[in-house]
């Protein structure tokens, strides 16, 4: 497991992150979200050893890390890296034997990684010359070269059409499949929540919410969505006892249920009224958990 | 897993595994080679080169002083003097005017007289001379009853040196010419590379990923180190075929000059070249863009500007002066040596002061190296180099 935990940093009177504190866990997929500026990169660089916290630690198995373990992880800068002029394979090799790999190994997982990345055929070209969305599957073949035992993707999706999303994602499932703790941060919160199993929200270097992603949306509240028949006015049920009402627009409402079996008076109440066209609970969306808890 | 140690190696041949198939590098070396080999070749043939002059004869008595002059050539080489037969004056200054003679010897009153076109060749005509002096003279002995060997008796004119070894000053001037451009060349290429091999890491913001993987003072030694290597290797290669010009062109007496001077000139180059190498490293972290790399690396270039023209046009107080201050010493000292009048003592002690000021510069260049390598926003500046060098632990 990779901890997180009480991580400060300053920069001169600014404070950027703010007792940040999180973990991630092996074979879990945890996303990273923030608004721009809320701390994010800084707390990867800091995960990575290359910028320094001011407060707080990161640890690696119970342990405080590591230069040698952070050897062993992979990293994806948020801004991408990789050497324009030189040919593809040749850089990943080198990147693998930097994070220890003997030069045999290095070259035969590169030729597997470019192969699962359908990138066979350019391996000898200068990476320059490649499309940007191939590039970043280069990118991510840096990341992963050293078969790394934990993943810190700083995000990793951007830029990407919807395949390579898919490609990405799968090879990031394979990774957990391994054991292997992923974190990773976006601000695309429809792709977050259809990949991740725990979430970890940033506000202004402060972490707002963290943990399993279904809880998070499920703690927003149990909302149900009722839709009457035609011409019919929702108004009436704000008077009912136990619930809240969020959402009112004519014939639909959507309701915040407070107290457990409160829905199934307000059911009652309005077939006694008429036809009912829809009730069901709604999961919020994580754009709705994440304007939640950032507000 | 290999270790922490070999982090340098990796780095290093990866500079040098680069910088040989870059095709402008390939390209400057060959270049230096060939121009270097080219000036052997042509100063072998300028050095070997009979020229023949043609002489202009009337009569047999000219012909033979002619024929005396050919064997004084022979004795000294380099030119050959071959008579032509004519029958006249006339013709003689009509061969002249076509340039199909090169000189006539045609007698004038009591004695002799060079005719040429517009100019004669003063080697052939002191050959014509010492022939005219020495059969004149010996006839003359004979009317007077005595012999050239009488007459001429105590008249040798031999030469002794009191310092046969010293340097021809234009040779020595030539060759602290080409020690002080090699150290110029050799010192501005490969510290611009090391430069531009750090930008473009910070620039394609790889770095970020080389920080998280490798110590950075492992990915500043290995660049230092690799093209330290490659200068070296460099300057080895021209000396080579500089070694193997002076041989093929049977200059050998050119070995004994540059030899030791040459031994002391790789000594500073090599400890001359480290303590700037990380600067160059600095020059190119501080820089956030290949851009600025001109403005940062000033400083740098500055300092090896001056080792090149103090040792080029510095003498007298201001060299010796100079073969003490680091780096400016690469350049001066070799000089000095190639002078001849350096006592051991100073060489040592001058080749010292710039091992430890290396070791200074690199101590600092490392600490400026990691405080702005990883500031990608904007140029760093020197105190703020220094302070970033706290903010990342090195774990």
């Amino acid at each position: 497991m990779l901890e997180v935990d009480g991580v400060s940093r300053r920069f001169g009177e600014t404070t950027v992150l703010d007792d940040v504190t999180f973990d991630v866990v092996p074979g879990r997929m945890t996303g990273f979200v923030g608004a721009n500026g809320a701390g994010k990169t800084t707390t990867m660089r800091i995960v990575m050893g290359v910028l320094a916290p001011s407060a707080g630690d990161v640890r690696w198995r119970g342990e405080p890390v590591t230069r040698e373990h952070r050897r062993t992880f992979g990293y994806m800068p948020e801004e991408r890296g990789l050497y324009p002029k030189s040919p593809v394979a040749e850089q990943l090799v080198y990147f693998g034997r930097l994070h220890g790999m003997t030069s045999s190994a290095a070259s035969s997982r590169v030729h597997e990684l470019l192969e699962r990345l359908s990138l066979s055929d350019r391996r000898g070209d200068r990476l320059d010359t490649l499309s940007l969305g191939n590039q970043q599957r280069v990118q991510i073949a840096a990341a992963l070269v050293h078969a790394p035992v934990a993943l810190v993707l700083d995000e990793p999706f951007s830029g990407l059409d919807p395949l390579a999303v898919d490609t990405m994602a799968e090879l990031l499932r394979e990774q957990l499949r391994l054991g292997v703790p992923v974190l990773f941060s976006s601000h695309q919160l429809d792709l977050v929540e259809r990949i991740c199993d725990d979430l970890v929200i940033l506000a202004d270097g402060r972490v707002v919410a963290s943990g399993d992603a279904d809880d998070l949306r499920s703690s927003a509240g149990v909302l149900y969505r009722l839709v009457l028949g035609d011409g019919d006015d929702a108004g009436w049920l704000r008077g009912l006892p136990g619930l809240g009402v969020a959402d009112v627009d004519g014939a639909t409402a959507i309701v915040d249920v407070a107290e457990p079996g409160a829905e199934q008076a307000l059911l009652a109440a309005a077939l006694a009224r008429g036809p009912v066209r829809e009730f069901a609970r709604v999961v919020p969306a994580l754009s709705d958990v994440f304007r939640e808890v950032v507000r | 897993m290999t270790g922490g140690t070999s982090t340098w190696r990796l780095v290093a041949a990866r500079e040098m595994r680069v910088k040989m198939r870059d095709r402008t590098f390939l390209l400057s070396t060959a270049f230096m080679v060939l121009v270097l080999a080219a000036s052997f070749g042509v100063s072998a043939f300028l050095a070997n080169r009979t020229s023949t002059v043609e002489v202009a004869v009337a009569g047999s008595e000219s012909a033979s002083l002619v024929v005396a002059a050919a064997e004084l050539a022979e004795r000294d080489g380099g030119t050959e003097l071959e008579a032509v037969e004519v029958a006249s004056v006339a013709e003689a200054e009509d061969l002249l005017r076509a340039t199909d003679v090169d000189l006539a010897l045609l007698p004038a009153g009591d004695g002799w007289e060079v005719v040429a076109d517009s100019e004669v060749d003063g080697g052939a005509r002191d050959l014509l001379a010492e022939a005219v002096s020495a059969a004149m003279i010996a006839e003359n002995a004979r009317s007077a009853g005595t012999t050239s060997a009488t007459v001429l008796n105590g008249a040798d004119l031999t030469e002794r040196l009191l310092d046969a070894d010293a340097i021809d000053p234009g040779l020595r001037t030539a060759v602290g010419f080409v020690f002080a451009l090699l150290f110029y060349i050799t010192a501005l290429t490969f510290g611009l590379s090391i430069a531009q091999s750090v930008i473009e890491e910070k620039q394609s913001r790889v770095v970020e990923i080389l920080a998280a993987a490798i110590p950075l003072r492992g990915l500043l030694a290995g660049k230092v180190i690799g093209n330290s290597l490659l200068a070296i290797g460099q300057v080895a290669l021209l000396s080579l075929v500089g070694l193997g010009g002076m041989a093929a062109s049977g200059r050998t007496e050119l070995l004994a000059v540059v030899g030791p001077a040459g031994l002391w000139f790789v000594l500073f180059f090599v400890l001359g070249f480290a303590a700037l190498a990380c600067l160059w490293a600095v020059a190119g972290s501080v820089a956030t863009r290949q851009e600025e790399l001109q403005a940062t690396t000033m400083p740098v270039t500055t300092v090896v500007m001056t080792a090149l023209f103090v040792g080029l046009f510095g003498s007298g107080q201001v060299l010796t002066v100079a073969s003490f201050v680091p780096l400016v010493s690469s350049v001066a000292m070799p000089a000095r040596v190639l002078a001849g009048d350096v006592p051991l003592w100073q060489s040592i002690a001058s080749a010292g002061l710039v091992a430890v000021t290396a070791v200074v510069l690199v101590r600092i260049g490392a600490r400026l190296y990691e405080g702005s390598l990883l500031r990608t926003d904007r140029r760093t500046g020197l105190v703020e180099a220094l302070r970033g060098a706290d903010s990342r632990s090195e774990a």
